[in-house]
């Protein structure tokens, strides 16, 4: 039944997508009709095939080959209802389900003021969505009959609903990795609505390319949902990291996986899209450089599509191997020379160039923000996937890591938080030195005195110094600007300078949100300058009633224990955590071996305090003796806390701009 | 005070300050080199999933870690030790790619892109009438 309810539902969508692509592009090219019925049908069969998904997941019903192959019996709430996106065809099925619900609110939009480039965005969303749809009816088919069962997996399966099913007593279950941790549960949906939100901006700039419509309409429209988009992307970034860290084992959050760079490079782009639309707006620079940004957003979220889900790169994440490869990278060919293509011939017709007046302005500012954004781009992306192109092309092998990711991108990203500093406080078009240096010269002080408070009571190793420097100085000049306008204000109308800078921050969220990110940027450069310079580990075997001193703790190891649930087993150990003899914490690293895989997956211990963390790692289990390896990261949680403050930002600035759509900015002082 | 002796006396307090920062760093002691850690995150952990032998808790890169950490006791440099340890595999296991003809690309492309974008970004400045 199952089966049959999500074929239903997979062509319900396509149906509706390319309705929606026909019915929006007629309205586009002059020929006004209403684009409700397709976006509904859209939506509903989107969200109706991921509804039958996760119903058959829970009635256990293993005549669908996805349940069979990806689900178990055994496997809990909530590991269950994230089998319904863990594995390739499910995945898809989440793809199609939030770019449905990108192109209803894209329809939203259109419906309040409806537009030619609105109805051209929609015909571009709902082109997206016959791929992902058509992908789904066909070579991902989620809902596929098992027609001959193996032991806990489907051996053939048919698309046709109503054959004689055949079904296992039980499922393989999902990957082990992926049973293992909540977030796991959280982090793929809201990293989805992150990179599937960046269509949105993609579809306005063609649109606006295909009908040749000058003007900033297609640009407002792309740098708010980029906003939305890049906060769910940076919370999707960070909650990813912190799994890493949590569960993968080794006391580190960032590896330079290929999947980790997949998601990071939309974010690169993204974040320099949202700085460059900004001149566009205010000083009509960047026309044609905006379109490149949104193109390429886009196109690197199918690359890092790709990436993930064809199997090209074995990483941790790369769980699936299917025909979708070909697929993907078809489709990825297509979008990028398609897309390029059309703005070649486009652009000269809807950009105007325009010349910079002086560098050393805010705009001048922005013009190295994207420099330095594009460059860091270009370093993950060369990094990524040159082993593979090199492989393609002259079958040699090589293997870029963490030391050429970290050599390049350091420099780039403390000039990054330099930048960060000093451009939010340029004026536009020409920027005195005098104007400039009364605006920096005290938080220059702050944050020197930050180093120097550094270098006499703590540390003085280079880059700790130099990020505690940069990041205090950088949050003192936010600060200072706010205060300063407070104060200016309330002079002029006689209130209060408190009162003031509420006003302030209600008038323009969304510079405001902006700052809030800068600060949430501050923080993670600090989280990561602390736990890159100034983290130690050790590694120790211990029988039980042993001792070791570590990172100003006392560690005693008590005894081992053994735990079996249904679809794993978990061996751990207690070890008792003092400091001066007073005890702290009961911390039970374990190795836990899943019913379903060979190998065992460790879950660290993390005991998180104000001053940093513990991390505890069991790495093997002798007769007597069991291995440990301890690791201390001083304030860790600054990184994590960092990066939701950044997200959060982009909340703001995107709520703000809901509240007044009509708000013109006003110079500052 | 008038304002260029507050400028100047702002200028000597901010450039002591930094003197004094920079100072601090130049003259800190060494740090203690952990040369085991920073040779082993430089090679695969074979058996794992892009993981070096320094981050893995494999049994395998366990061991190649006491390999390493041995050779570098026996004198090797750190050329040597990793030479030594990959001895069997292919360059692949190096996670930082040598430089040679078939990875000149993927340290040109970077600054390719960076000494465009500097002078493109040069090159659209108004110019400024005389």
């Amino acid at each position: 039944m199952f089966s049959f309810l999500g074929l239903v539902a997979v062509l319900t969508g396509l149906v509706g997508a390319i309705a929606l692509t026909i019915q929006a592009w007629r309205y586009a090219a002059g020929r006004p009709t209403s684009l409700v019925n397709p976006t509904r049908v859209l939506l509903g069969g989107a969200i109706g095939a991921m509804l039958v998904l996760e119903a058959a997941i829970v009635a256990n019903d293993f005549t669908v080959r996805y349940v069979a192959d990806h689900h178990s019996r055994t496997t809990p709430f909530p590991f269950n209802i994230a089998t319904g996106w863990a594995a390739l065809e499910g995945s898809i099925v989440l793809w199609g389900m939030v770019l449905a619900i990108y192109s209803w609110v894209v329809y939203r939009r259109f419906r309040t003021a409806p537009t030619r480039l609105g109805a051209g965005a929609l015909a571009v969303m709902g082109l997206v969505a016959v791929f992902f749809f058509g992908v789904m009816a066909t070579i991902a088919n989620p809902f596929e009959t098992c027609v001959e069962a193996a032991v806990r997996s489907c051996a053939r399966s048919s698309p046709w609903p109503f054959v004689t099913a055949a079904a296992p007593a039980d499922g393989f279950g999902p990957n082990a990795l992926l049973q293992n941790h909540i977030l796991m549960a959280v982090h793929p949906p809201v990293l989805y609505l992150g990179y599937i939100g960046l269509t949105v901006p993609f579809a306005y700039g063609i649109s606006a390319l295909a009908l040749g419509l000058p003007g900033v309409e297609w640009l407002e429209a792309s740098k708010r949902s980029t906003t939305l988009a890049w906060s769910f992307l940076t919370l999707g970034i960070v909650l990813g990291s912190w799994w890493a860290y949590e569960v993968l084992s080794w006391g580190g959050w960032w590896a330079w996986d290929p999947v980790e760079n997949a998601s990071f490079m939309p974010w690169l782009v993204a974040t320099a899209f949202l700085h460059s639309s900004h001149v566009q707006l205010r000083r009509g620079m960047l026309q044609s450089w905006n379109f490149v940004l949104v193109i390429s957003a886009f196109s690197l979220t199918i690359l890092g599509t790709f990436l993930t889900r064809s199997g090209t790169i074995i990483s941790v994440h790369s769980f699936t191997q299917s025909a979708i490869g070909p697929a993907l990278l078809g489709f990825l060919a297509l979008v990028v020379a398609g897309s390029f293509a059309l703005f070649a011939w486009r652009a000269p017709q809807v950009a105007q160039p325009s010349r910079l007046e002086s560098l050393s302005s805010r705009e001048g500012a922005f013009l190295l923000n994207n420099l330095l954004l594009t460059v860091y781009a270009i370093v993950v992306l060369i990094g990524t996937v040159y082993p593979i192109l090199l492989e393609a092309f002259t079958g040699d092998r090589v293997s870029v890591g963490a030391p050429f990711f970290d050599t390049l991108t350091a420099p780039l990203s403390y000039a990054l938080l330099l930048a960060v500093g000093v451009g939010p406080v340029m004026p536009w078009r020409l920027a005195s030195p005098e104007m400039v240096w009364k605006r920096i010269h005290g938080p220059l002080q702050v944050g020197l005195v930050a180093g120097a408070v550094t270098v006499v009571a703590w540390s003085r190793i280079g880059w700790v110094v130099a990020v505690v420097t940069a990041s205090t100085f950088l949050v003192a000049v936010i600060v200072r600007h706010a205060w300063v306008q407070a104060r200016h204000a309330a002079r002029l109308k006689a209130s209060s300078t408190p009162a003031e800078l509420r006003r302030l921050f209600a008038r323009d969220p969304g510079y405001w949100g902006g700052q809030l990110s800068h600060v949430g940027v501050a923080m993670v450069a600090l989280g990561i300058a602390f736990a890159s310079n100034l983290a130690t580990h050790t590694e120790v075997d211990m029988v039980p009633g042993d001792t070791v001193r570590f990172a100003g703790y006392e560690l005693t190891y008590t005894s081992p224990f053994l735990e079996r649930f249904p679809n794993k087993e978990v061996q751990g150990v207690r070890v008792e955590v003092a400091k001066d003899g007073r005890l702290l914490r009961l911390l039970e690293p374990k190795l836990n071996v899943f019913a379903n895989s060979s190998s065992a997956i460790g879950t660290p211990a993390v005991y998180s305090r104000p001053g940093g963390d513990l991390y505890l790692t069991l790495t093997g289990i002798g007769p007597d003796s069991v291995s440990l390896r301890l690791d201390a990261s001083p304030l860790q949680w600054m990184l994590w806390l960092g990066g939701i403050v950044t997200a959060a930002g982009g909340v703001v600035s995107y709520r703000g701009r809901a509240r007044r759509p009509q708000t013109k900015e006003l110079a500052r002082v | 005070m008038s304002d260029r002796a507050r400028l100047a006396a702002r200028l000597a307090l901010t450039v002591a300050l930094l003197a004094f920062v920079v100072g601090g760093v130049i003259t800190a002691p060494p740090p203690a080199e952990d040369r085991a850690a920073s040779i082993g995150a430089q090679i695969r952990c074979p058996v794992c999933t892009g993981e070096s032998i320094a981050a893995s808790p494999n049994q395998l890169a366990r061991d190649m870690m006491g390999l390493v950490r041995e050779l570098i006791a026996q004198g090797y440099t750190d050329e040597q030790v990793i030479e030594t340890v990959i001895a069997g595999y292919d360059d692949a296991q190096r996670l930082a790619p040598r430089f040679s003809p078939a990875t000149a690309a993927l340290w040109a492309v970077p600054a390719v892109v960076l000494v465009a974008g500097v002078v493109i970004g040069l090159g659209r400045r108004r110019q400024v009438e005389p």
